[in-house]
């Protein structure tokens, strides 16, 4: 042993990650191309998206073929892209009524205006493994989507509908409270940039949020429904659409559009009981929880809402309710490195522990 | 779209030198002028992902990145060695990204990257040792919170971290604390030396070089100016000891005054002692002392 | 894996090498380093403009700070605009400021007003920068008349001394009177011409009578 390791860390380095490499290719299966994963793997690529905050569909198809298909490698590598990017612009406030839905649902009422649109979703197919897809040909495939398009009639086309925001519904009949005004042009905080500071403002409790790793978000939001604190959620509204990114025009004059995104909104809605200053009883209302990320991540959006709404008390009963042990945790590129991190040579520390083991229990043994 | 497209928009990937850009560097600059003027204090910063992961370094890879230049001599350690893995990686990202000359030699580098040990050798004042820490806040053990601790810190009403110690001893007849030991600075903070050994915590009290601490997962950044009180906490009767090595050597060099790791023979399985300063080891051995020296 | 590297080398490694000799000289407060004017001054409003504040304003500020000069800084306007030019920080209240332009001509006692951060996050306290008419760390030559700082605290083994033109015993009183509850307080970069040396708020600071 010794330290011709010094050359031999190197060496060894170097072969693991060419054996990683050989494991990727040793099938000898067909390469895969970025663009079939970020067609046909597309709730990958929106996850990575959305747990690497940035949104870059290309890019993400590349992240997760790099990470072989390892969700939080792909997020680790797009986070520590996003890194080398400057940061040019604040967009304006987006609006997601001005969405281009592609899926709009609610749980609160039977119907809505506008209608309960399913959009893409397997939330009620049979689960039944579908062997079919081991026999996909590249024609089958062509001819799918040749016919389901031309299905659609030209002359059936029609504008899609406006979809007025459930929780405006709820606003106009004094249910909600009013909503702050889109004015505002920059947040009052940015925590890829000041760090996160307890208590944290609603703007840095969803941005960490929005960039949380989607396991354990679902995770901490179930704890809530099972009893782990009070929050009874109702789905006020999920839309899945792409919304239009607008900044200040860099000329001085208007806002300029500098192209959309795919996202996925979620509005919880639960009871709570508002208190008017200086008086003692409440007024019942209801308070929304939000969710907001890329992609369409539909069970991400709707934990990120109910855990939004679960920190948002002074007296927190239950860990998901407790702000800074929800917001510390939930970043999936902290928990996974960390995690991962004890993989790394401990001996010197461990050293010391025996140390310590060692002479406590010779201490106990000669009564000191 | 076509990929193509995409790849084209983006310019590829260049890089700036050492990795991270000018004004993220600049916040960290920032940060580490205010860490030094408040000496064990833990100032809060934004801290980029890097390439590395969260966990294996970041933090002391940003204040590496924030402070080096081109005529730096760069040496990067884990556990006392330049050859484990990780340093290894650690090197090659700052190495490709500056083109720093890097060496072993503890006394030719400039800047020292280290994760859990100082090195043996004492450090001068034209060095910088930069460490990597995974858990900033000494309170942590007594206190999950981060809002609390920093209100300990800012009261200065530390009772909690010396009742911890207390319950240690009336429990083990001990201070059990291994490495990670907490340190009171400049008779004002407590701090975390980062899970250096208590072998090495002597080597902070006044000494000529000065200390940055880097956890880049918790987004915290501290300092060590030289010639600083760093004093272990300890009671009057029950006394800081470091790490008993007594009646061992390394196997290597001999040495009897260096911290030892402890091996286990890969093929045959019986137990030896290496220095784990690979670099105080090798020098020895170039002066010509060694196992059987008399000078051990 | 291949890194490609690509940056301006003037402005980059000047950043780096002037901010390593600041951090040297807040780790060893009354150390005088020396450090290179600022590279890339235009002419127009920058010519009257010091290219040593410049390069320290160049070096530690930009968009994410704001910071404040003295109304007897030279051409006062000109430095204000040169730094939001160069560095996108922008000009705000002393109050707000966190950094603080200022020559010996100033009036300290306004330092008072300054940001001092609070007990949970005391990092928030104002760096002031400055300008002073003579700084040594060697004994004042006979026609030089100045005053002798004592300075004592982490960074500094013993006791250490700085000769200084331009810092007189009230900027000791208001300094101290600002810094009195460490870990609050503000910390001082002194700057003549290319020198600089550092005073931050954990230093006991006396004049040194003869």
């Amino acid at each position: 042993m010794g330290y011709v390791a010094v050359k031999g860390g190197t060496v060894a380095v170097e072969n693991a990650e060419k054996l990683a490499k050989y494991f990727r290719l040793k099938g000898r299966s067909p390469v895969l191309k970025v663009e079939q994963i970020r067609d046909q793997l597309r709730f990958m690529v929106d996850r990575a998206m959305s747990e690497g905050s940035i949104y870059a569909p290309d890019l993400a198809a590349i992240a997760v073929k790099q990470a072989e298909g390892d969700p939080m490698e792909a997020a680790f590598i797009l986070r520590a892209y996003r890194s080398t990017q400057p940061r040019d612009f604040y967009s304006l406030v987006g609006d997601t009524r001005q969405m281009r839905v592609i899926r709009r649902i609610s749980a609160t009422f039977k119907d809505v205006p506008g209608g309960q649109i399913l959009g893409p979703t397997r939330d009620y197919t049979v689960r039944l493994l579908n062997y079919e897809l081991a026999q996909e040909t590249e024609e089958a495939a062509r001819c799918f989507v040749d016919e389901f398009l031309s299905d659609i009639l030209a002359d059936e086309f029609q504008e899609p509908p406006i979809f007025p925001k459930i929780v405006d519904l709820l606003r106009e009949q004094g249910l909600l409270k009013a909503s702050p005004g889109l004015e505002m042009t920059k947040p009052d905080a940015d925590i890829t940039r000041d760090g996160l500071t307890f208590p944290a403002t609603r703007a840095a409790r969803l941005q960490v949020l929005a960039r949380g790793e989607t396991g354990g978000m679902v995770t901490l939001a179930y704890t809530t429904m099972r009893g782990y604190g009070n929050i009874h959620p109702t789905l006020g509204e999920l839309r899945v659409g792409y919304l239009p990114l607008k900044i200040k025009h860099p000329a001085g004059h208007g806002e300029l559009v500098v192209g959309e995104v795919l996202v996925t909104e979620a509005e919880v809605v639960s009871q709570s009981f508002v208190s008017e200053a200086g008086k003692g009883e409440g007024k019942p209302t209801f308070t929304i929880g939000y969710g907001l990320c890329f992609g369409q991540n539909e069970e991400k959006a709707i934990a990120m809402a109910i855990l939004e709404r679960a920190i948002d008390t002074r007296e927190p009963q239950a860990p998901a309710q407790d702000e800074e042990f929800v917001l510390s945790h939930v970043d999936g590129i902290e928990a996974a490195g960390f995690t991962a991190h004890w993989k790394l040579p401990h001996y010197v520390t461990f050293q010391s522990e025996l140390d310590r083991i060692r002479k406590s229990r010779t201490v106990k043994e000669n009564g000191k | 779209m076509a990929v193509e497209t995409t790849l084209a928009a983006t310019k590829g990937n260049l890089l700036n030198f050492a990795f991270v850009d000018e004004n993220t560097k600049r916040e960290i600059r920032r940060k580490l002028l205010k860490a030094v003027a408040i000496p064990g204090y833990q100032v809060p910063f934004a801290s980029r992902e890097l390439p590395i992961a969260r966990g294996w370094g970041t933090g002391g890879l940003q204040i590496t990145m924030a402070i080096i230049g081109p005529d730096d001599i760069l040496k990067v350690i884990d556990q006392g060695c330049d050859g484990v893995v990780n340093a290894v990686n650690l090197r090659n990202l700052l190495v490709k990204t500056t083109g720093v000359a890097t060496t072993y030699r503890t006394e030719e580098a400039t800047i020292i990257q280290t994760r859990h040990r100082i090195p043996e050798k004492a450090l001068r004042n034209d060095q910088i040792l930069v460490l990597q820490v995974p858990y900033p806040e000494p309170l942590r053990r007594v206190e999950p919170s981060e809002q609390v601790t920093r209100q300990m810190h800012g009261e200065n009403d530390y009772s909690l971290a010396w009742l911890d110690l207390y319950e240690r001893v009336v429990r083990w007849g001990e201070i059990t604390i291994g490495s990670q030991y907490p340190v009171l600075v400049n008779g004002r903070y407590i701090m975390s030396p980062s899970p250096i050994p208590r072998w090495d915590l002597p080597k902070l009290n006044m000494a000529e070089t000065l200390f940055l601490f880097g956890a880049g997962r918790e987004k915290r950044i501290y300092a060590l100016p030289p010639y600083t009180s760093v004093k272990p906490l300890e009671f009057e009767d029950y006394r800081f000891r470091v790490e008993d090595f007594s009646g061992k050597c390394c196997h290597r060099c001999g040495s009897t005054k260096s911290y030892l790791d402890e091996t286990y023979n890969a093929a045959g399985g019986e137990r030896f002692y290496t220095c784990s300063d690979s670099d105080f080891c090798d020098e020895r051995l170039r002066n010509g002392k060694g196992k059987g020296s008399a000078d051990a | 894996m291949n890194l490609a590297v690509d940056f301006d080398k003037q402005l980059v490694l000047y950043s780096q090498r002037t901010f390593r000799q600041i951090l040297d000289c807040m780790a060893r407060p009354g150390k005088v380093n020396w450090f290179q004017p600022f590279p890339a001054s235009g002419s127009g409003f920058e010519a009257d403009v010091s290219p040593y504040l410049l390069g320290l304003g160049y070096t530690l500020l930009d968009v994410e700070v704001g910071f404040y000069v003295f109304q007897q800084e030279q051409s006062r306007t000109g430095l204000a605009a040169a730094l939001e030019f160069q560095t996108n920080s922008q000009v705000c209240s002393l109050a707000e400021a966190d950094f603080i332009f200022m020559t010996s001509a100033d009036e300290p006692e306004s330092l008072a007003n300054a940001k001092c951060g609070n007990l949970d996050y005391p990092d928030s306290g104002a760096t002031v920068i400055i300008r002073i008419d003579y700084l040594s760390e060697e004994r004042l030559p006979e026609t030089v008349a100045g005053v002798q700082l004592e300075l004592k605290g982490p960074g500094i083994f013993g006791k250490k001394a700085l000769f200084v033109t331009g810092l007189t015993e009230r900027h000791v009183r208001v300094l101290r009177d600002v810094n009195v509850e460490f870990p609050l307080g503000i910390d001082l970069i002194l700057v003549c011409g290319g020198r600089l040396a550092c005073i931050p708020r954990s230093v006991e600071l006396n004049v040194r009578r003869n």
